[in-house]
């Protein structure tokens, strides 16, 4: 434990944190849009997983793993929008419809992995991205090494966090979103169509799970597994409400789950005998800590899980 | 009368239809991968009546499923979601293993009402901290119990790898609990345990205080409506962390029916997924006891079903869940459409009259 | 209201039709189970002369996994023998994944009660369940692989001692290694990984006793992220070899190991072209020929309740070897695996 306020380990710990951090940011961004409009979606897990799966199947049909990730973008999207169907327009309770799209995803994509590739002792392997290192930025010491060096799914990551603050607090359409989300009966009032703001906030955090789940398949690995997901879906549901709502909030509540991941490695790595299950339960406490408002009193938008009924 | 009976009789022929159109979809996969989606259905409906061990499989399924349904149902009828039904029966579970372990010496009698005894203690607290944290900071107990229910997790598989280990040591499981722990059977010859029949006693106990008490009257009035209630001097905060506790203790008691009725020792993730089919059997069952019961055996039914398809023709697992969640979907939209429908069947009707 | 009526109609039609279609199934078909294909032999017997008149040919065997046969390891390999057994012995087995531990019980009667001649069980957390079931159904044997246990009279094991293939990637890694420090990564704290982990390490401490390895868990057979992400820290920490013996897991560390420009010693699944120049070699199950052995045990009638432990010694371990590898590393290897056959190491591994 003595190097570990060496400089060489900190920026390997930071960098392996952002890499640790991205899809979960990915998908808590989406899961934010989702909530902020009254939709709970515990159902980002299966929709990172379909992300992940079409990505490598795009970039294996195609050869181009952009194209891949667009794949991965629009089947998201695909799944989103039978979650969209069956909250917002069938109004089936959203935690349980949330589980049954995880479960679906699970059985999807492995059923078309199969179908594609068959049973296989060694995986099949696709274009996949490499890091970028962005000119200049990357030359400043220490913080080039850790943000400038990254794939570029991860900058994408990075700039949806401003782009995601502008549209909710700066355009009427960020508003609208919160107006659902908080009051619909009063939103529907002044004719803000509540069905479809949800389903539209539903079907971007389908894309954007996608676009997480993207990065797994091919912006860390060129390959798809069998649940390669593991949990990470749920882990961003915890960061949208550690997050408090905010895309800034997010960004943070993202980089500190990924940060106490890669410390948790690195911990059990040096031998300190801490039962590593302990290590493991951390996320979940600092959440549960955090909810209880030792970060601030959060607040969820009021009309969050229940239905609109007209 | 005669209109009466079609209304009635729609209660039944949505879900059927649902669960039909489900299957419908699925034997498109079947057809993919070269099954007989008929003989393969035929397997999910009637491969668990071929003999009575199987029979049993459904109600053994069922058991844990109709409890972690009542935690979330208790919980729901108050007015708050309950999802930490699988933590709850982790917690259960580690305290029936702890008193199984300790006390398996004594008659059968007491070994077993002190392990239920711990599980319900252990399940109350796990729903209480929630509670309790909602009571009084106001966090969500949809996210803490969320959390919660990884929290048992990872303390299970500590609890099996370090302290609890088995005593010679090499598997990460504990030792069996005494033989006087284990919950005797109910029908011989097969894993049919009394845990079903307590799940069932403790379904009509909790419509009784839900329903027939004055105290469960003021925890469903601090559900329905927690402003009027407060107003009439009601505590919420109290309300919530009781409500939770009991919620967490039902959940309790299915890690104590799985524990002493089934694994009789504790591992590594045991009966998973159980807290999650608890919450759809309590939303398939209209959120009420009875339906609970009724619900819990139909998705013992599809899940012992499933595995008997898999068995008879091969059917890969993955279109088992797909199937799984497709019904699960399909039988709750039609539950959200049966009123519209009705409605709709009601104008007519008059339009025509 | 016709309409209305019409289509609650359709529906009935509907649900009754397949209610029968189902029904009407099961009568011929039920039987059949029941009466193992005695009757229907007969019947096609005519036709089908590819069909012996052999009766004891017609075998019903299957395959029970713990987790998805598409693992890339533990499981995967065991349908590489289901196949092998399909094609050298004509014997076509079935199988079934994810089979949960609550169903094990459930599980082993089902295919004991339907006069299954050989069941497999892929993992030693079915021994508890085998042994249970085991006495209700005599004409049925269940073999549980990993299992160093058997009992009277019909349930068998087969332990693959996993830390011998251990052994030898510790002796490849040891060998490859300039900074003296390696990473060796399992997924639970399992007796066979745990072993497998100390093996690898008793191994490489036998060839420069000054090598150190980093021993971590992952809690996980398929969080491939964390496999990459655990080995890159590894790697930072100075480790130029990583092992890695936890299914999916491994290919992530196979994956960071070639970002960093170390090395990996690929394990069950032969893992050498998953990133040529970065895998040093595989340690291999031949877990195919441990499969088809058995059946043909069962067709020579010579199964025996009783546990064996087997390892190099017995081909159930093998290597696949790439171009890099030097002659002086064959050579300590073929060194070890004599010793391993002879008996002459032992497992480092003591339990808890």
């Amino acid at each position: 434990m003595k190097d570990i306020f060496n400089i060489t380990f900190l920026i390997a710990l930071l960098s392996a944190s952002i890499r640790l951090s991205v899809p979960i940011l990915f998908a808590a961004l989406g899961g934010m849009y989702s909530e902020k409009s009254g939709v709970v979606n515990i159902g980002l897990e299966g929709m990172m997983l379909v992300g992940a799966f079409a990505g490598v199947v795009g970039s294996y049909f195609t050869g181009s793993y952009w194209i891949g990730t667009i794949v991965a973008v629009l089947s998201g999207m695909l799944i989103a929008a039978l979650f969209a169907l069956i909250t917002v327009k069938i109004k089936i309770n959203q935690i349980v419809s949330g589980v049954a799209i995880n479960l679906l995803a699970v059985g999807i994509t492995s059923f078309f992995y199969r179908a594609l590739f068959g049973i296989t002792t060694v995986p099949i392997t696709v274009n996949a991205f490499s890091p970028v290192s962005i000119p200049i930025l990357s030359d400043i010491p220490i913080i080039g090494e850790i943000l400038f060096k990254q794939t570029a799914l991860v900058y994408i990551a990075f700039i949806l966090v401003p782009i995601s603050h502008y549209i909710f607090y700066k355009t009427s359409l960020g508003l609208n979103i919160r107006t659902v989300g908080e009051h619909p009966m009063a939103a529907d009032t002044v004719g803000i169509p509540v069905e479809k703001v949800r389903t539209a906030c539903v079907l971007i955090s389908g894309a954007l799970a996608g676009l997480g789940g993207s990065f797994l398949s091919l912006g860390q690995f060129n390959m798809f597994v069998d649940n390669m997901v593991s949990g990470r879906g749920f882990i961003a549901v915890a960061a949208v409400i550690f997050g408090k709502w905010s895309p800034t909030g997010v960004l943070m509540a993202s980089l500190i789950f990924g940060v106490a991941d890669a410390l948790q490695i690195r911990i059990q790595m040096s031998g300190v005998s801490i039962p590593y299950q302990f290590l493991l339960m951390f996320p979940y406490i600092l959440t549960v800590v955090a909810v209880t408002g030792i970060v601030g009193r959060t607040t969820s938008p009021k009309a969050l899980g229940t239905p609109y009924e007209k | 009368m005669k209109k009466f009976d079609i209304f009635q009789l729609l209660k039944i022929l949505i879900p059927i239809a649902a669960v039909f159109l489900a299957l419908l979809l699925g034997s498109v996969l079947l057809l993919f991968i070269d099954v007989n989606p008929l003989e393969a259905y035929r397997y999910l409906i009637f491969g668990n009546f071929t003999n009575k061990y199987n029979t049993a499989e459904i109600f053994v399924k069922s058991t844990p499923i109709i409890l972690t349904g009542l935690a979330f149902t208790f919980a729901f009828r108050t007015g708050l979601f309950n999802i930490g039904g699988e933590g709850q029966m982790f917690a259960g579970a580690m305290a029936a293993v702890f008193v199984g372990l300790k006390t398996g010496h004594l008659s059968p009698f007491l070994t077993i009402s002190l392990s239920l005894i711990g599980a319900i203690i252990a399940g109350a607290i796990w729903g209480l901290i929630p509670g309790f944290l909602k009571g009084i900071f106001g966090s969500s107990e949809i996210i803490v119990t969320i959390m919660f229910n990884y929290v048992a997790l990872y303390l299970i598989s500590y609890l099996v790898d370090k302290p609890l280990r088995e005593s010679i040591g090499f598997y990460p499981q504990t030792d069996l609990i005494g033989k006087n722990a284990f919950l005797p059977y109910v029908v011989p010859n097969t894993r049919l345990h009394i845990g079903f029949v307590i799940a069932v006693i403790i379904s009509i106990i909790v419509y009784i205080i839900l329903w027939k008490t004055p105290f469960g009257y003021r925890l469903r009035a601090v559900g329905f409506n927690p402003d009027g209630a407060e107003y009439s001097g009601m505590s919420i905060k109290k309300s919530i962390i009781i409500s939770m506790a009991i919620s967490g203790a039902l959940a309790g008691v299915a890690g104590f029916t799985e524990i002493n009725g089934i694994h009789h020792r504790l591992l590594d993730n045991f009966s998973k997924n159980v807290g999650f089919d608890g919450i759809a059997a309590a939303l398939l069952g209209s959120a009420n006891p009875a339906g609970v019961v009724v619900s819990s055996i139909l998705l013992g039914m599809l899940q012992t079903g499933s595995n008997s398809m898999q068995r008879g023709v091969g059917v890969p697992a993955n279109i088992v869940s797909i199937i799984q969640a497709m019904i699960i979907i399909l039988v709750l939209a039609g539950n959200m459409l049966r009123p519209k429908l009705e409605l709709y069947m009601r104008r007519k009707e008059k339009v025509i009259e | 209201m016709f309409k209305k009526r019409s289509i609650i109609a359709l529906l009935i039609i509907s649900v009754l039709l397949i209610a029968s279609l189902s029904g009407c199934g099961t009568q011929p078909k039920d039987e059949a189970p029941a009466a193992p294909a005695a009757p229907a032999a007969s019947d096609d017997g005519g036709e089908t002369t590819s069909t012996p008149e052999d009766s004891g040919k017609d075998y019903k065997i299957v395959l029970l996994l713990p987790g998805p046969i598409n693992d890339q390891g533990w499981n995967a390999t065991a349908y590489e023998g289901l196949q092998m057994v399909e094609k050298d012995l004509g014997i076509k087995m079935e199988y079934i994944e994810s089979v949960q531990q609550a169903d094990f019980e459930a599980v082993f009667t089902d295919y004991g009660s339907r006069g299954y001649d050989l069941v497999f069980a892929h993992g030693t957390q079915f021994y508890d369940a085998a042994v249970n079931v085991g006495p209700q159904f005599p004409d049925t044997f269940y073999m549980v692989i990993n299992s160093e246990e058997g009992q009277e009279p019909n349930v068998g094991g087969i332990g693959v001692r996993e830390w011998e293939g251990g052994y030898i990637a510790g002796i490849i890694a040891a060998m490859n290694t300039d900074t003296k420090k390696m990473g060796a990564i399992g997924s639970f704290p399992f007796p066979v990984i745990a072993g497998t982990l100390d093996a690898f390490e008793a191994a490489a401490q036998r060839i420069d006793p000054e090598i150190q390895v980093t021993k971590t868990y992952v809690n996980s057979w398929e969080d491939i992220q964390k496999g990459k992400e655990t080995a890159l820290a590894m790697a930072e920490a100075g480790s130029d070899v990583i092992f890695c013996s936890a299914n999916e897991v491994g290919l992530g560390s196979i994956e960071a190991s070639k970002t960093k420009g170390v090395k990996a010693v690929g394990y069950i699944s032969p893992q050498n072209e998953v990133a040529p120049g970065t895998v040093l070699s595989s340690v291999t199950y031949n877990t195919p020929g441990l499969f088809k052995g058995t059946v043909q045990q069962l067709i020579d009638g010579e199964l025996k309740p009783e546990g064996v432990s087997l390892g190099w010694a017995d081909g159930v371990l093998d290597m696949q070897w790439t171009d890099d590898i030097g002659q002086d590393v064959k050579d300590a290897v073929y060194e070890a695996i004599e010793e391993l056959k002879a008996g002459k190491i032992e497992n480092p591994y003591k339990g808890e």
